[in-house]
């Protein structure tokens, strides 16, 4: 009786237990994850790499301008009353740029 | 929002009170979020599509309309595309780093996200600055401008999101086990850079030339 009441102790202390090692939901990775740290720096750094080559080779190209179309009805549409006018906030660029 | 959003903070970080199973709500509620976002971004490249696989004659019967000046694909559209998917790699570099418990990684690399991110967004302002289209300027100036500046729209979620998390990782508040906030950031953030493709491709490539 004794022996089988230590027994039901021990089974509801192992029940209360939480289960370790605690096992990550959702998770996929079984590797190493400092590994993998790694492993994405470098990937981040390629990336920061191209992108500033890519940014400085576009940006020194400079851009075409282009001229303005014929009035064709359906561009410039203004069909609403704007309280700064008819022109977008940011029209003047066609003509300063 | 910011008030809600403190009291959710306040009740998994400090509280204690988002257990493993009160984790799964914001894990399973994420899920749908973010697949109707998807819905939503496609359903504006669709109008795009839709406009001009069959040009109407009203816009010259062609697609580009006629007297519609475009963007050069190969210029910023192909120079903002590599840029979130970087910052894509960079918030996974961070995810690693806190299931790495290298705290200070996960800051540099979110610093590293949000950077990007807001590179990214400047680009975009640049691109509209120099478009010879408004979106008052015909289908293709509608179509454009709102599927363009949704997703320019999502990337400053995104990218509020990511400093959020990366404030959060410089204060200690995400660990090992417990960072579902970061998860869902992640989760968010992959979905805006793999969507920025299908502009890119659609819109600016395809539908540009």
């Amino acid at each position: 009786m004794a022996m089988s009441r230590a027994a039901l102790q021990s089974a509801l202390r192992r029940l209360g237990r939480p289960n370790a090692p605690a096992k990550r939901n959702f998770s996929s990775s079984a590797h190493d994850d400092a590994h993998e740290t790694a492993k994405w720096e470098k990937i981040t750094y390629l990336g920061i790499a191209t992108c500033t080559i890519l940014a400085f080779y576009n940006l020194s190209k400079g851009h075409h301008h282009f001229e303005e179309p014929p009035q064709y009805p359906y561009l410039h549409i203004r069909n609403k009353e704007f309280p700064w006018g008819p022109d977008g906030l940011f029209e003047a660029k066609h003509k300063d740029h | 929002m910011f008030v809600w959003w403190r009291d959710v903070l306040r009740e998994s970080t400090l509280e204690g009170h988002h257990t493993k199973v009160v984790q799964l709500g914001p894990r399973y509620g994420s899920i749908p979020f973010i697949v109707s976002e998807v819905m939503f971004l496609f359903a504006l490249f669709r109008a795009s599509s839709h406009s001009s696989l069959a040009p109407t004659v009203e816009i010259g019967g062609i697609w580009p309309p006629k007297g519609i000046g475009v963007l050069d694909p190969r210029e910023i559209p192909f120079l903002n595309t590599p840029i979130p998917p970087s910052s894509g790699a960079a918030v996974t570099w961070a995810h690693h780093a806190i299931l790495a418990g290298k705290e200070k990684r996960a800051v540099y690399a979110l610093v590293a996200t949000v950077s990007l991110a807001l590179v990214s967004t400047g680009f975009q302002g640049m691109e509209y600055y120099q478009a010879p289209s408004t979106i008052s300027d015909s289908i293709y100036g509608s179509t454009f401008s709102s599927a363009t500046g949704f997703h320019g729209f999502h990337v400053i979620i995104g990218t509020l999101f990511s400093i959020i998390c990366g404030i959060r990782q410089y204060l200690g508040h995400l660990t090992k086990e417990h960072h579902v906030g970061f998860e869902a950031a992640a989760w968010y953030w992959h979905f805006v850079d793999v969507v920025r493709l299908f502009p890119f491709v659609s819109i600016y490539w395809w539908g540009g030339i």
